[in-house]
């Protein structure tokens, strides 16, 4: 064990401080390159570490209020807001890109018939769920094809398989409830399915118009887990918002509290510092390394060695070492990555910008190699010879 | 045959210039057996550094077999060392992180031997020097007689023509020496030149001829 172990780092104890000094830079590296792919938004409050949850939430402005408000004064009270006008189907297509999990249930008015095209829609929240049924439950399966039915739309319901169907634009539904009738002028024709089925019902479907902003005044409630996606989802839903003509404004519901983001501000200064210093440890350990080596060197220069062919053996074996260091530190970071709950996506490390940094962190490496290298040139053979 | 001329090696400024070397001019013909003896400080190791190409001398003419090495580049003179001329130290210049097959491997891999090649003359020296067993100990493994034997079986796996030995009896036993100095003999009957510079006069006993120096010049 111990011939094969020597064998593959020759000088043991140095070639170990090595490989962990390497690992100690790439893995602040990658971590750095994590950090950076989180971006420095202050707004999103990350913590360095920790998978993060922020929920927000889009409104629609009231149309009247909005048209008192100046562009600039939008910017900086609302922060993010914007808009111009506003289209549906745009919006519904906004709304998957937001990847929703918290809207559940979108509540429609059917016109003449279930099929008809030109339908009345309300996107909720939970407060569906306080609605008076007469039979069945509306607590169902977000991801199954059911609706809950006003009572006016009874007569459309046929029996199928020993299930209750409802054709909602020729698309067959499961009635899973039935809404009690609210008053003579009520809402008797109101259809309410999942967020998740509404987006396959709309598939084809033509909206009018989003109505009831009053009753329900948030549209909708994001949230986004993913550390990577938030950014990404920001930037479209700005874009977006900025390419529609309607006022809109996003805040986030959840905040992390002042204290929290001063050590996250902290936290990614330190671990970029750790990196710094790291780099230069391992200058120092290259150093050391190749001076552990001055009596070797010595000796092949007594046998004749070429010092460009003396380059290419420390080359060959700091490369031995710099592979097993990339090799730990990726094995590394999945084990961290596991304990602090972050999510193993290749691509938040291979993005544009941080393709970067791991090729600078590899250059840097390589050329604090080269100018330790370039020393062996100045070692005089009889002087190596006497070193211990 | 090594032919020196006027040699003079100096140290220091032109006010502090010290003769390390001074007119030293010899000949050493092909597969002859000598000696350079001397007190510490009489500039016996340093013939031999300029001799070996480690060290170049400040005036003066080197010549083997009527080619002037001491006119040559520094790229050039590393061939010459490589193809003619192999080292036996005192403190045996093993490679600690090598194997004693490894280390004698070194001057193979300098030449450029092929792996079979290699493998063949390492096995030969090996044998000769009674170490074949040691193949894969290292350095710190092995006593000092060991030790110098590798270094031998190393000078002579390179099959070089000429065999510099500086003190190779320093750091050894009466025991070990003698074998040394046996194992010398034999290898200056394979038809080596082999000089050793001592200051143990049983080593230089058994040589064939004894160059004495001090103060930098040749008296004997």
């Amino acid at each position: 064990m111990y011939y094969y172990v020597k064998k593959y780092f020759r000088s043991i104890l140095t070639s170990i401080v090595l490989v962990i000094s390497l690992v100690m830079t790439i893995f602040t590296t990658i971590n750095v390159a994590r950090i950076n792919s989180i971006g420095d938004s202050t707004d999103t409050n990350k913590k360095i570490g920790y998978k993060y949850s922020i929920d927000f939430r889009v409104h629609k402005i009231n149309m009247e209020e909005s048209e008192n408000l100046e562009y600039e004064d939008t910017i900086d009270d609302l922060n993010e807001s914007i808009v111009k006008e506003f289209s549906n189907n745009d919006f519904i297509e906004l709304l998957s890109i937001f990847s929703c999990n918290t809207i559940q249930y979108v509540e429609m008015n059917a016109g003449e018939g279930v099929s008809k095209t030109d339908v009345e829609m309300y996107i909720g929240n939970s407060e569906i769920i306080e609605l008076p049924l007469v039979k069945g439950t509306i607590d169902f399966e977000v991801d199954k094809l059911v609706a809950v039915i006003g009572n006016d739309l009874v007569d459309y319901v046929y029996e199928e398989n020993n299930k209750e169907m409802i054709n909602l634009n020729d698309i067959p539904f499961e009635v899973g409830g039935v809404l009690k009738t609210t008053s003579p002028s009520g809402k008797d024709n109101r259809i309410i399915v999942s967020y998740e089925n509404m987006k396959r019902f709309l598939q084809d479907y033509q909206l009018d118009r989003i109505v009831n902003y009053d009753y329900f005044p948030e549209y909708c409630v994001c949230t986004n887990d993913s550390e990577m996606k938030l950014e990404s989802d920001l930037e479209k839903i700005n874009e977006y918002l900025n390419s529609v003509n309607c006022y809109f404004e996003i805040d986030e519901v959840a905040r992390m509290m002042d204290i929290e983001y001063l050590y996250s501000v902290i936290g990614k200064n330190v671990v970029k510092l750790i990196n710094i210093v790291c780099f230069f440890n391992v200058f120092l350990v290259v150093l050391i390394w190749i001076k552990h080596k001055n009596k070797e060197f010595a000796i092949r220069k007594t046998f004749g060695y070429s010092t460009l062919r003396i380059y290419g053996q420390v080359i060959y074996e700091y490369m031995k070492c710099f592979v097993l260091a990339v090799i730990l530190s990726v094995i590394l970071q999945i084990i961290y990555s596991f304990i602090k709950s972050i999510p193993l996506d290749l691509s938040i490390y291979v993005s544009n910008g941080n393709i970067k940094t791991i090729i600078y962190t590899f250059v840097i490496l390589i050329v604090e190699l080269l100018v330790n290298v370039l020393y062996i040139s100045k070692i005089e053979t009889i002087n190596g010879m006497k070193s211990k | 045959m090594i032919k020196l001329e006027n040699i003079v090696k100096t140290y220091g400024s032109k006010e502090n210039r010290t003769y390390a070397v001074n007119e030293v001019s010899m000949n050493i013909d092909d597969g002859e057996f000598v000696s350079i003896m001397g007190k510490s400080g009489s500039g016996k190791s340093t013939i031999l550094n300029i001799i070996g190409c480690i060290d170049s001398a400040t005036s003066g003419t080197y010549y083997v077999d009527d080619i002037c090495v001491s006119d040559m580049s520094i790229g050039k003179r590393k061939k010459f060392l490589r193809e003619n001329i192999s080292f036996i130290f005192q403190d045996f210049a093993l490679i600690d992180d090598y194997t004693v097959y490894e280390n004698i491997e070194v001057p193979l891999i300098a030449k450029g031997k092929s792996r079979k090649e290699k493998k063949a003359t390492i096995k030969k020296y090996m044998n000769m020097m009674g170490i074949e067993k040691l193949a894969r100990k290292y350095p710190n493994q092995i006593s000092g007689g060991e030790k110098q034997r590798c270094a031998i079986a190393r000078a002579l796996a390179s099959g070089n023509s000429i065999i510099l030995a500086d003190e190779p009896t320093g750091a050894l036993d009466s025991e070990n020496s003698k074998n040394v100095i046996e194992i010398l003999k034999q290898v200056n009957k394979l038809g080596k030149t082999v000089i050793v510079v001592t200051h143990d006069i049983n080593v230089a006993n058994a040589t064939n001829r004894i160059v004495k120096l001090k103060d930098g010049r040749i008296v004997e």
